[in-house]
C-alpha cells in the first residue's frame, strides 16, 4: 500500500483522537452536572435532568448526528462539521456519563450522606468530600466503557462528512479499491485505542481504591 | 438528679416540639407529639420497636420531614432545605446506630472534616482539638487508622468524638449501642454517661434501661407514635403511670 | 426520586418537538420529492405511448437454447434495477408504477422478448449488481450502470445506451463555479459509495472532499452552505435540481460515464441480442421518444445523439 495511504489514515486518526478527547471531556462535564441535577433536592432540576437523559439515551446516535448536522442549519445555526459532530457526541454521551455517576453515587450508603448532612455539610460539600471520593472507584470501569463506546462511536462521524479514521478509510477504499486492507488497518487502530483505555481504566481504578 | 434549669425562673426549653405529626403513607408514625428538652438536660426516649422514637429523633435535625406541628431550637423553628438548615445541623450533633464513619478517611480526618469545611477552623487547630477528643474517648492511638480497622465500639466512640468536634448545643443519639456486640456496649455508654455528667444536652433513643436510670433527667415513654408519659427515671421505672408502660417494663425486665 | 412514568412524558414531548421542528424545516424548503407526474410537463401519457409503440422481436431472433428463449419460456424478464432514481427509475408511491429512462428501457426490452412488458424488478446496488448477474438471479441489469473494463471482467455489457458523467451541483445563487477547475480550494461533497471522490481529486486537486451517506444529505449540505458544491453523476444531479429550485446543475459532464445494460458474461448471445435491439430503437426513434418523455422533461432541447454501440471500453 502506498505511503500516501498511511499519511491519509494518519490524518484521520488525528481527527478521531481530537474528536474523542473533546467529546469525552464535554460529556464528562455535562454528565456530572446532569447527575448533580438528578440527585439534587430540587424537584425541577431532577425532572429536567431525567428528561434530558431519557431523551438523549433513546435516540440512536446516527439519527442525532443527522438531526444536528442537517437540522441546525435549517434554524440558522451553521457551525463547522467537526464542531457540530463533537458537540452532538458530547451531548449524547453526557446522558450515559450522568447515569454512571448517578449509579456510582448510589453505591455510597445512605448513612454516609446522613452523617455528612447531620454535621452541617451543604449538599455540594457532601458530594465533594463524602460521596464522590467514595463512589469514584465504582465509576471508573463504567466510565471506561463510555469512553470505549464514544471512541468507536466517532466512526459514525464519517457518515456525516467528517474525514476521521473511518472516513479516510472510505476515501482510501474508493481510491485503491482495496477495502479489506484499509479497514483491517483501521480496525487494528480502534482495537489498540480501546485496549489501551481498558488498561488505563484498570490503573485508575486501583489508584482511587479506598484503603480499608 | 438534674440541677439543670429547674432552679431558675421558668426559661424556654432549648428544644421544643409542638403537636408534631408525621405519616409514612397510611401509617401515622408521630401523633401530636409535644416534648421539651432544656439546656443541660438528658432526655431518654423509651418504647417498643416501631413506637416512633427513632423517627422523632431524626425529625429534630430534619433527616426526616414532619407533616404538621413545629420543632423549635432555641427559639428558631428549624428551617427547610438549604444553607439555613446546614447551619442548624452544625449545632445539633447526631450519633447513629450504624456509626456512619466516612470509610475513605482516617479517624483524624473524620473528626476534622466538618470543623474545617463547615466552621472554617484552621486545619492545625482542628487537628489539635480532634486529638484531644480522641484522647477523651480513649482512642488517641487510632488517629491514623481507617474506620474499617476499628471495632464497632471504637467506631462509635470516634463518631461521638466527631460530633463533639462541632461543639454542638444538643446531641441526638439514635440507638447508639444497638449495632454493637454486648462486650462493647459498656465502653460507649461510659462515654455517654460522662458527657451527661458534664452537662451536655442530650436526646437519647435507647433500649439500655441501666443508662436511662443512671444518666437521664427525664424519661419519655412512646407508644404507637404518642408520648404517653414523661417522668424522672426513678418515678417511671418504679411507678409507671400507664398500663402500656407497665407492660413494656415487664417485658424488658423479664429478659 | 420521581417515579419513572412521569419522566417519560416530558422526555417524549421534547423528542417529538425536536423531530417535528426539523420535519417542518425540511418540508418548508421543499426537500420532499414531488410525486412523478405532478411536475409541469406530464410524462405519463407520452411515456406509456412509447412503451405501447415499442417493437417486438421476430421469433427467428430468439434461437432455441439462448437466454432469451429461457426468458420467453419463463414469461417474465428478471431485471436488476432500482425504484429510487429520479428520471431514470422512480416508483410512484401511489400507483406503484416505476417510470423513467431505465424503467422504460426495461419495459421495452421485456416487450421485445415477450411481447408484453412483464418485468420482475430485483433491487440492486453497487455491491450486488455483478453477483446477481453471475449467479443468474437476474437476466440483465438496467440501473445507471457505468461500463468499466474492470466490471467487464465479471459481466457482459450491451450498449452504451446513454452518456452521462460527473457534473456539479451548486446553489442557484452561485455564479462562481461553472466548471471542474473552479472547485479548487472549495469544499465539495459527494456520496460515500461513489467514485466521484476520486474524480474531484483528479480535476480539482485542492478541493476539500466531504463524504455524506445519501444524495439527500449531499444536496442539503450544498443548500445549507455547508459545502460549496456537490459532484455526482449528472443524471442524478438533474433529478435533484428538478425537485429543488434552490440548487442548479452547472457545466458539462467532466468525466465520461457510459451507461450499459449488464448481462451475464456466460450469455454472449444476450449481449448481441440487446445490442441489436438498442440499434433498432435508436434508429426508429423510440429511444429519442423515451428520452423526451423522461430525462427530457427536465432538460431543454432535443434528445441527444445516443452513444455508438460498442464505443465504451468494456462494451
Amino acid at each position: 500500500m502506498p505511503t500516501g495511504v498511511l499519511d491519509q489514515l494518519g490524518r484521520g486518526l488525528l481527527l478521531t483522537v481530537e474528536m474523542t478527547a473533546l467529546a469525552f471531556a464535554g460529556a464528562l462535564v455535562l454528565g456530572v452536572l446532569l447527575a448533580v441535577c438528578r440527585i439534587s433536592p430540587v424537584p425541577p432540576l431532577r425532572l429536567a435532568g431525567a428528561a434530558y437523559v431519557t431523551a438523549f439515551r433513546n435516540i440512536p446516535l446516527l439519527v442525532l448526528l443527522v438531526l444536528f448536522v442537517f437540522g441546525l442549519p435549517e434554524v440558522g445555526l451553521l457551525y463547522p462539521l467537526f464542531a457540530t459532530v463533537a458537540l452532538t457526541m458530547a451531548l449524547y454521551w453526557a446522558a450515559f456519563v450522568c447515569e454512571v455517576v448517578r449509579s456510582g453515587v448510589r453505591t455510597v450508603p445512605r448513612g454516609q450522606i446522613e452523617a455528612a448532612r447531620a454535621l452541617g455539610l451543604t449538599f455540594t460539600q457532601c458530594l465533594r468530600h463524602v460521596v464522590i471520593p467514595q463512589s469514584l472507584r465504582s465509576m471508573v470501569q463504567p466510565l471506561g466503557n463510555v469512553f470505549i463506546g464514544l471512541t468507536l462511536g466517532t466512526s459514525l462521524a464519517a457518515a456525516v462528512g467528517v474525514p476521521e479514521l473511518t472516513g479516510q478509510a472510505q476515501l482510501v477504499t474508493l481510491k485503491y479499491d482495496n477495502p479489506l486492507t484499509s479497514f483491517a488497518l483501521t480496525t487494528v487502530v480502534y482495537v489498540a485505542i480501546t485496549l489501551t483505555s481498558g488498561v488505563i481504566a484498570g490503573r485508575i481504578e486501583r489508584k482511587v481504591a479506598i484503603k480499608r | 438528679m438534674a440541677s439543670g434549669p429547674g432552679s431558675a425562673a421558668r426559661v424556654d426549653a432549648l428544644l421544643q416540639l409542638r403537636r408534631v405529626n408525621k405519616h409514612y403513607g397510611q401509617s401515622h408514625v408521630l401523633r401530636d407529639v409535644d416534648l421539651d428538652v432544656h439546656a443541660g438536660e438528658v432526655v431518654v426516649l423509651l418504647g417498643a420497636s416501631g413506637s416512633g422514637k427513632s423517627t422523632l429523633c431524626r425529625c429534630v435535625n430534619r433527616l426526616e420531614t414532619i407533616d404538621s406541628g413545629e420543632i423549635v431550637l432555641d427559639g428558631t423553628p428549624i428551617p427547610a432545605e438549604g444553607r439555613e438548615l446546614a447551619r442548624l445541623r452544625a449545632q445539633v450533633g447526631m450519633v447513629f446506630q450504624s456509626f456512619n464513619l466516612f470509610g475513605h478517611r482516617t479517624v483524624l480526618d473524620n473528626i476534622t472534616l466538618a470543623p474545617v469545611r463547615v466552621r472554617g477552623l484552621p486545619r492545625e487547630q482542628a487537628e489539635a482539638r480532634a486529638l484531644e477528643l480522641l484522647d477523651r474517648v480513649g482512642l488517641a492511638d487510632k488517629a491514623a487508622a481507617h474506620p474499617a480497622q476499628l471495632s464497632g465500639g471504637q467506631q462509635q466512640r470516634v463518631a461521638i468524638a466527631r460530633t463533639l468536634a462541632m461543639d454542638p448545643r444538643l446531641i441526638l443519639f439514635d440507638e447508639p449501642t444497638s449495632a454493637l456486640d454486648p462486650e462493647m456496649i459498656g465502653e460507649v455508654l461510659e462515654v455517654m454517661t460522662e458527657l451527661a455528667a458534664e452537662g451536655m444536652t442530650m436526646l437519647v433513643v435507647t433500649h439500655e434501661m441501666g443508662f436511662a436510670r443512671r444518666a437521664a433527667d427525664r424519661v419519655a415513654f412512646m407508644d404507637q407514635g404518642r408520648i404517653l408519659e414523661t417522668a424522672p427515671p426513678d418515678v417511671f421505672f418504679d411507678r409507671p403511670g400507664t398500663d402500656r408502660a407497665r407492660d413494656f417494663l415487664a417485658r424488658i425486665l423479664r429478659h | 426520586m420521581t417515579p419513572r412514568s412521569s419522566l417519560a412524558i416530558p422526555a417524549l414531548l421534547l423528542t417529538m418537538t425536536v423531530a417535528a421542528g426539523l420535519t417542518a424545516c425540511s418540508s418548508s424548503s421543499g426537500k420532499m420529492p414531488p410525486p412523478p407526474g405532478s411536475s409541469g410537463s406530464q410524462p405519463g401519457d407520452s411515456y406509456q405511448q412509447v412503451i405501447d409503440g415499442a417493437p417486438v422481436a421476430a421469433a427467428s431472433d430468439i434461437p432455441a437454447g439462448s437466454l432469451m428463449a429461457k426468458i420467453k419460456a419463463r414469461g417474465t424478464l428478471n431485471v436488476g434495477g432500482t425504484d429510487a432514481a429520479a428520471l431514470f427509475s422512480l416508483k410512484d408511491p401511489v400507483s406503484g408504477k416505476v417510470t423513467g429512462f431505465d424503467a422504460g428501457l426495461t419495459d421495452m426490452l421485456a416487450k421485445y422478448i415477450l411481447g408484453k412488458p412483464s418485468v420482475n424488478r430485483v433491487q440492486v446496488d453497487v455491491s450486488t449488481r455483478e453477483v446477481l448477474l453471475q449467479n443468474g438471479t437476474v437476466d440483465s441489469v438496467i440501473a445507471t450502470y457505468t461500463i468499466t473494463p474492470a466490471r467487464a471482467q465479471k459481466v457482459g455489457f450491451a450498449g452504451p445506451y446513454y452518456s452521462s458523467g460527473d457534473a456539479i451541483l451548486v446553489r442557484s445563487s452561485d455564479t462562481g463555479i461553472t466548471q471542474a477547475s473552479d472547485l479548487n480550494g472549495k469544499s465539495v461533497c459527494t456520496e460515500t459509495s461513489s467514485t466521484a471522490a476520486n474524480d474531484i481529486k483528479q480535476f480539482a486537486p485542492s478541493a476539500k472532499v466531504v463524504l455524506f451517506q445519501t444524495n439527500a444529505e449531499c444536496q442539503q449540505a450544498v443548500e445549507q452552505g455547508r459545502t460549496d458544491a456537490y459532484v455526482l453523476d449528472q443524471a442524478l444531479l438533474l433529478g435533484d435540481a428538478a425537485r429543488d429550485k434552490n440548487v442548479k446543475v452547472v457545466g458539462r459532464p467532466f468525466t465520461d460515464e457510459p451507461y450499459g445494460i449488464g448481462v451475464p458474461l456466460a450469455s454472449p448471445e444476450m449481449k448481441t441480442f440487446v445490442d441489436n435491439w438498442l440499434k433498432l430503437i435508436e434508429s426508429d426513434g423510440e429511444w429519442a421518444k423515451l428520452w423526451k418523455a423522461t430525462i427530457g422533461t427536465e432538460l431543454p432541447g432535443d434528445a441527444p445523439t445516443p452513444p455508438v454501440i460498442g464505443s465504451a471500453a468494456g462494451s
